[in-house]
């Protein structure tokens, strides 16, 4: 039998911030192997809902 | 016996006929049977051009149900002093007489055995019949021949004339049909026209192995017969069926499912599939896009089909728009080289994916799952095999039940890592909270993956 700790870092994003990668977004991130803390920023509420849309006009665009 | 085209109006109570025609639609095995007398034309309005078996008996009753009554105006002195309590009914003002025909008359009364008289005006003469009538097994009866001088006055019109129906019981009792029969034990020779084409009766009055190319139809008899037309709507329904769905699928060869149940016409009344359906390559996309078909598990159970979709290359607004409340096993394993992009985009009534397969191998676009799950608010159980190897949203679900999240957990594919987006509310649904060990547990799972709870 194996046992591990696997520790992960976790970003939480502050009251009426959201967190961005500059494509997802989220109010609590669990960071991956890969990713790390300098990929997000916190942006507000409404920034975060206007990029969301303008990506997804984008993406409709493009398809 | 020559016959003659004249048209009359059906007495027939117009929404018995629609109630049996809505009853027709929904089970189409049921007979549907119509009753008319001499010449009249008969709309079989539930069937279509295609060709349908009909029979047609003679000698049938004509029948009036619930009979309005009402006091008598004329000779009410005499009525009144003759033949108390008596009522006069109009229902049967175009029921006209052939001469030297015998008919029997039938009245359906509330209680037996009581001293009833049948009164019969004819034509403009006012020649009146009263008679007693007999009571037999529920009916109060009497037979006329129609070439009686009756109450010495002479029958101006006796051969076509109309009649007002009456009777007079002192007891006042309620007559709630009357029937009329023409009793003639022998049909052979009487002709029967049909849309133009003639047949002749039998004995037994037996028409049968007419056939009716359009919903109008012509019946034309001598005056004074009395037929019912008798036509099983499930022939012709199957025959539409298969006429329609054997074009629609090709014979079941069709690959070009493009749009094919797109829109709001498709509803599980219309989506009645005959073949399996299985598109293939790109002409799976927006097959069921904005349709109205809700239950489409049910629905090909029903048909005995299925929606084999393992040579599509591209699931794009497959089911976008819909209302779509349970989806069967969708085999995706071939789309890597394009996208699922809007899959289930604004399905927000969709509550349960029996299966969704992905492909094994890493799909080319980024965008694989973009939109696939926008707005799928209700969704609750889906299971998922094969690879989640590019970013996944489903952040819109937020009653996402454990096994769901352990099925996604299962998919993510370890070694190229991504980002899973999930609803926080979903997960506190789940699991109680997000510090609850177990899905701390799934979070630790693919270290590779970043996992974001909005």
């Amino acid at each position: 039998m194996k046992t591990e700790v696997i520790t992960r870092i976790k970003l939480t994003a502050s009251e009426g911030m959201t967190l961005t990668n500059g494509e997802a977004f989220g109010k609590e991130i669990y960071l991956g192997s890969s990713d790390s803390a300098e990929n997000w920023r916190e942006i507000t509420d409404k920034e975060a809902e206007k990029m969301q849309k303008k990506i997804e006009a984008k993406i409709s665009e493009e398809t | 016996m020559t016959v003659e085209e004249k048209l009359i109006k059906i007495a027939e109570n117009e929404q018995k006929v629609y109630e049996a025609w809505q009853k027709s639609m929904v089970d189409g095995s049921k007979t549907i049977k119509k009753t008319a007398v001499g010449t009249t034309t008969l709309r079989l309005n539930d069937v279509s051009e295609i060709p349908h078996d009909i029979e047609v008996q003679l000698g049938e009753y004509v029948k009036y149900e619930n009979p309005t009554w009402q006091e008598p105006s004329l000779f009410d002195g005499w009525w009144d002093t003759t033949y108390p309590g008596a009522k006069i009914t109009h229902v049967a003002d175009n029921f006209k007489m052939k001469d030297g025909e015998t008919y029997l008359f039938r009245f359906k009364a509330d209680e037996s055995e009581k001293p009833v008289y049948i009164r019969w005006l004819r034509g403009d003469d006012f020649a009146v019949l009263f008679a007693s009538m007999t009571y037999n097994n529920g009916y109060y009866e009497y037979t006329y021949s129609n070439t009686v001088f009756m109450m010495d006055v002479t029958m101006g019109d006796i051969d076509g004339g109309s009649c007002e129906f009456g009777y007079a019981c002192e007891d006042d009792i309620t007559i709630t049909e009357i029937q009329i029969t023409q009793p003639t034990s022998d049909f052979s020779g009487i002709s029967l026209s049909v849309n133009g084409d003639t047949y002749t009766s039998p004995s037994n009055g037996l028409i049968q192995g007419i056939k009716s190319y359009s919903p109008n139809m012509t019946f034309t008899a001598d005056e004074g017969v009395v037929f019912s037309v008798k036509y099983n709507k499930s022939w012709g329904t199957q025959m539409e069926y298969d006429r329609f769905w054997d074009t629609y699928q090709d014979n079941g060869n069709r690959t070009h499912y493009l749009f094919a149940f797109a829109g709001y016409g498709w509803t599980d009344e219309t989506f009645k599939p005959k073949y399996d359906i299985k598109p293939r390559y790109l002409n799976g996309q927006y097959i069921f896009r904005y349709s109205k078909i809700t239950d489409l598990v049910k629905i090909l159970e029903d048909c005995n089909v299925k929606l084999d979709l393992s040579d599509v290359t591209s699931g794009y607004y497959m089911f976008s728009n819909g209302l779509f409340t349970r989806l069967p096993i969708l085999d995706f394993s071939n789309t890597a080289g394009d996208s699922l992009q809007h899959l289930f985009s604004y399905c927000s009534n969709l509550k349960s994916v029996e299966k969704l397969i992905l492909p094994t191998t890493i799909p080319t676009s980024n965008n694989f799952f973009y939109y696939s799950f926008t707005n799928c608010t209700a969704l609750e159980d889906i299971v998922i095999e094969g690879y989640i190897a590019k970013d996944f949203d489903i952040h819109w679900s937020t009653k996402l039940t454990k096994k769901s999240f352990d099925s996604i957990f299962t998919a993510l594919y370890k070694e190229t890592g991504g980002t899973l987006t999930v609803s926080r509310t979903a997960v506190i649904n789940a699991f109680g909270s997000t510090e609850n060990n177990e899905w701390l547990s799934y979070v630790s799972w693919k270290p590779n993956w970043t996992i974001i709870l909005i």
